[in-house]
């Protein structure tokens, strides 16, 4: 401030001050990064008439992107790479049940309604579908909004995997709400997790491991990105009740596993409960979201430095956030951090398209957004410039490793007064949601910057099993003097690694 | 040092006064705020307001509504959602609560707590507690404000109930009222008739008006209705209709006004609500609707977004259909005859004429419930599989239990999807074993729209066809009557066999499928 006041004063005496202004000017300018300045967006104009509450997204082989939506149409979108001027927004199929989750595989378009798994086709090539083949119905739908379908794309053995909401958000009335069904192509239905309780959206991470989010209520403090395998269970012991289905003793086993205890924690639960999957990561409630929904990963380069990283979106916050994972102990968990605002509605469905457009869309409906837009298709595209930001957080016995996609200063970035990190966690409980319990205020003890300077090895004494760890690292500067875009990092620890 | 002492304390004095004017113009930003607020922060999307859309998603968790007088009154909470009972007053600091921690203290009757709205800082907190302060309607303790008198405001309040089935309001003088009365509520209300479906009312009474100037009437009903002050409509809101909501103004003298509505509801959603504002009153009810909706007796109806088959083409709805299990599937055909396919019975369990379905209630809001079947002469089929295998025409017709499971799913049948052939019709497709059976309708246009319902198997193996199942089937020359409305004619090899059965009179048609068979049956409506 006092440097800028000189400045001004001896502005008017000296012109080499006066490009010295101008320098630093430029520098305050720069200081300040935003959104924009990395990814642009470009949003899919919609005819008259087309309410485009978008609930899936898939690109067809003819490089139309196909749209499905909550009122049960299919539209497609011609030229969706190129400029908005230049698209076309066309019906495709009418009069499926809110389908969620659309995916291409093996010349059909797939898609999960509510009531099953459908395989869509345009046969006579006139750019509408007429053949509607249902792969599998085998759970059960009462009528409930709640009992949503979420399906994802076939994973290496052929299986699409299904997440079934609860009915209303506490109860499982018919068959297999709760539950993760695998539907393979022969269209038979394979039990495979129990503990769902209300999905916002399943995908597949680049090692073909399947996650899906699940969003804050009985049994979930807040909301989450959690992993799926087989046998697995959640955390909503409701689905049990389904036990006694042949299907179900087939391929879970005689009994349930055991009932988790209410008002207790996650790591104490899973002491007791083996099949517990703890939350690969939270994206904390009010500060990443309300409703973690769809999500999709850059399978390249040409969308900035984050290759393979999960880009998690949220309805109500309608933002995307990065999650990056790694496995502790043979446990998936990791670090959220915001990625970018600004989306026109409630995010519901992500697809990135390889040629480095990533979709998201999606609608306010039933649970507001902060987009505004009643509904919204978004293209997000690289500008090239990469933003200073974490790029991964990895956890060690005693502390933190975290990477940058910029060298940092080694002098800010080397000074413990840079971070500060607090840390809690939820209430695990039958009851709805959870405040944020069990604060604990980890001290950053050491920062010691690699010799490249790209990464940084912070030790933090206090460190909780269980916790979120939210790390600030708002006094780290980058080699250019810039602040880091997203300062704040919520890394969830299931697991303390071992020396 | 006085005169000093005048100057320090003058000053403020004004702009004491002063701030009393901003005062009421900044809460006029707030509420203005509010309610744009009230929009973004997505309240409306369960919480209904005086004179606002309906919030359907509300009606499905029983949200609270912010209408008539709640500012500042108790109301009973749960602590915690299901917890223990407790009484609170509606007032700032619950306001507060309530939003910042919403699942502390849940009103008793909702149906859910409410989720979480986005983040709202303070300011936005005032602008919308001032925008939801302004919905209470003032009317009890308001006294001194000189408008009218308050809660029950209607004087000498009569009322007459009327049977009959219109589409647009009788003259109500003409007929004879099957009930009159008089209310002490002085509030007007449907729940004035038993019947649901097919009455009249007509409404009187008096308003003690204490200030002259403009008054502003609201009136929302469905179906028709129409409001008369002094004997002069002032607003007409007539026809068979859903919600509607229409205003209309009137300048009224001090003293007594004559306030007339007249209101019919003929079949299906029912809604009358009338309120007024003016001179010294913000908002007043005059007029509401307690008979029983959605979960009663009579499910409220969404309307508001017909589907229509356009293009000479054939539309489907899949959703949840009241009538059909949750799989239901709706075809409405350019002939303006309509079906549901149920693909858990594997049947078509309804059929109808005119206006196929509408997307009101699913396309707003969460999409909680059944949507009836638009359009009339609806009839209901019995809810049981069209094909079975059985060893002889004396085994039972498997029976669906209608309910959450699998027990409502056909029997030794899978549903296999649908493909759509000219005119977007689709043939259903289903599957016993090997064999593939395909379910089409071929519709015929008229004054009363008929189908021909044309089956196909393909594969081998001995089958039934449950052509009609109802209380009565009969023999009329080459065709069947089937209970009061149905005529159906067989095309088929094999002799039918009527017998008494788990659906009452079953009629079957046998089928021996090898390679291929196909057997047609036509459904016309015989009204008589």
């Amino acid at each position: 401030m006092g440097f800028e006041l000189k400045i001004k004063g001896d502005l008017m005496m000296n012109k080499k001050m006066l490009l010295a202004g101008l320098m630093i000017t430029s520098l305050l300018v720069q200081a300040a990064p935003k959104q924009d300045d990395y990814y642009k967006f470009t949003r899919i104009p919609l005819p008259e008439g087309v309410v485009l509450e978008a609930s899936g997204i898939a690109m067809l082989p003819n490089g139309t992107l196909a749209v499905g939506t909550r009122r049960g149409d299919i539209y497609t979108v011609s030229n969706p790479l190129g400029k908005a001027d230049d698209m076309k927004v066309k019906l495709y199929a009418r009069g499926l049940h809110e389908p969620i989750g659309l995916h291409w595989n093996d010349g059909w378009l797939y898609a999960t309604q509510r009531c099953e798994v459908t395989r869509i086709k345009d046969e006579d090539g006139d750019g509408r579908a007429d053949i509607f083949e249902t792969v599998n119905d085998g759970w059960g739908v009462n009528g409930d909004y709640h009992e949503y379908a979420f399906g994802s794309q076939f994973d290496p053995n052929g299986n699409m995997w299904v997440v079934l909401c609860l009915t209303g958000s506490f109860n499982s009335n018919t068959p297999y709400r709760g539950w993760c069904v695998r539907v393979n192509k022969k269209g038979e239905m394979i039990p495979t997790a129990s503990g769902i309780r209300s999905p916002g959206g399943i995908g597949l991470n680049h090692l073909g491991d399947v996650f899906y989010s699940d969003n804050q209520g009985p049994w979930n403090g807040s909301s989450s990105l959690k992993h799926l395998k087989a046998g697995s269970f959640q955390s909503h012991p409701a689905s049990y009740k389904w036990w006694d289905l042949p299907l179900v003793k087939k391929h879970m086993g005689p009994k349930p596993p055991v009932t988790p205890n209410s008002n207790s924690r996650i790591p104490k639960e899973r002491e007791r409960v083996k099949e517990y999957v703890p939350p690969a990561c939270v994206l904390p409630h009010a500060k990443l979201g309300n409703s973690t929904s769809g999500f999709t990963f850059a399978s390249n380069e040409k969308f900035g430095p984050f290759k393979n990283q999960l880009l998690v979106s949220d309805q109500s916050h309608s933002n995307v956030s990065r999650v990056i994972l790694e496995k502790v102990n043979g446990v998936y968990q990791g670090a959220a951090i915001l990625f970018m605002t600004g989306f026109g509605s409630g995010n519901i469905p992500a697809y990135y398209d390889p040629s480095g457009a990533m979709f998201v869309g999606g609608s306010d409906r039933g649970w507001g957004a902060r987009g505004g837009k009643r509904f919204a298709l978004d293209r997000v595209n690289w500008t090239g410039k990469v933003p200073f930001e974490v790029h991964e957080m990895r956890a060690k016995s005693d502390g933190f490793e975290l990477t940058f996609t910029h060298e940092v200063d080694p002098k800010t970035a080397g000074d413990v007064a840079s971070y500060s990190m607090k840390a809690w966690t939820y209430i695990l409980q039958s009851k709805y949601g959870s405040p944020e319990v069990d604060h604990v205020t980890p001290k950053v003890v050491g920062a010691t910057v690699a010799k490249d300077n790209k990464s940084v090895r912070i030790k933090v004494e206090g460190l909780v099993k269980g916790h979120v760890h939210h790390l600030v690292s708002g006094g780290i500067r980058s080699k250019d003097g810039l602040p880091l875009l997203h300062p704040n990092a919520y890394y969830t620890l299931n697991e303390i690694p071992k020396k | 040092m006085k005169s000093q002492c005048v100057s320090r304390w003058g000053l403020p004095v004004l702009a004491v006064v002063g701030l009393a004017g901003n005062l009421a113009a900044a809460n006029a930003d707030l509420v203005a705020q509010g309610k744009v607020l009230f929009q973004t922060k997505i309240c409306f999307t369960c919480h209904e307001v005086t004179g606002g859309p309906p919030a359907l998603a509300g009606v499905a968790m029983k949200a609270p509504k912010f209408d008539g007088n709640f500012w500042g009154k108790e109301r009973t909470v749960t602590l915690g959602f299901g917890g223990k009972d407790a009484t609170v007053v509606f007032d700032e600091a619950y306001f507060i609560e309530s939003i910042r921690k919403p699942i502390d203290k849940v009103v008793k009757s909702a149906a859910a707590p409410m989720p979480p709205p986005p983040a709202v800082n303070d300011q936005e907190m005032k602008a919308l507690m001032a925008y939801v302060k302004s919905l209470s309607d003032g009317t009890a303790p308001a006294a001194g404000a000189g408008g009218i008198v308050a809660k029950g405001a209607l004087q000498k309040f009569r009322y007459r109930v009327y049977n009959g089935s219109w589409s647009n309001l009788p003259d109500f003088e003409k007929l004879k009222p099957v009930k009159t009365g008089e209310a002490k509520s002085g509030i007007a209300d449907t729940n004035f008739s038993k019947k649901r479906d097919n009455f009249g009312l007509v409404i009187e009474g008096e308003l003690q008006i204490k200030k002259k100037g403009k008054y502003t009437f609201n009136l929302g009903s469905d179906d028709g209705s129409r409001l008369l002050v002094n004997g002069k409509v002032v607003i007409n809101n007539d026809g068979v209709h859903g919600i509607i909501n229409k205003s209309g103004s009137e300048n009224l003298d001090e003293g007594v006004a004559l306030v007339r509505i007249e209101f019919f509801e003929k079949a299906g959603g029912e809604h009358l609500s009338l309120d007024m504002s003016g001179p010294g009153i913000k908002k007043l009810q005059l007029a509401r609707n307690t008979a029983p909706q959605g979960g009663g007796k009579k499910p409220a109806i969404a309307t508001g977004n017909p589907i229509e088959p356009k293009n000479n083409e054939a539309v489907m709805y899949r959703n949840f259909i009241q009538g059909a299990s949750p799989r239901g599937i709706g075809v409405g055909y350019p002939e303006k005859l309509n079906i549901c396919f149920d693909a858990n019975a594997l049947n078509i369990v309804m059929t109808w004429h005119g206006a196929f379905m509408d997307g009101a209630k699913h396309w707003n809001g969460r999409g909680q419930g059944f949507q009836p079947p638009s359009g009339h002469y609806l009839i209901n089929m019995k809810r049981a599989q069209a094909i079975a295998q059985l060893p002889d025409a004396k085994t039972p017709w498997p029976e669906l239990k209608l309910g959450n499971n699998d027990d409502d799913r056909a029997k030794g049948l899978r549903f296999r999807g649908y493909r759509l052939v000219e005119g977007r019709r689709p043939i259903f497709k289903y599957t016993a074993g090997d064999t593939v059976i395909e379910d089409y309708v071929i519709p015929e246009a008229g004054a009363l729209p008929s189908f021909t319902r044309q089956i196909t198997f393909t594969g081998d193996g001995k089958f039934y066809y449950l052509a009609a199942a109802d209380d009565s089937i009969e023999k009329q020359g080459n065709s069947w009557k089937v209970g009061d409305s149905l005529k159906l004619t067989l095309d088929s090899q094999e002799k039918p066999i009527l017998r008494d059965g788990v659906n009452g009179k079953e009629l079957l048609v046998p089928i021996e499928a090898t390679g291929k068979a196909t057997l047609r049956a036509k459904y016309e409506w015989d009204l008589n």
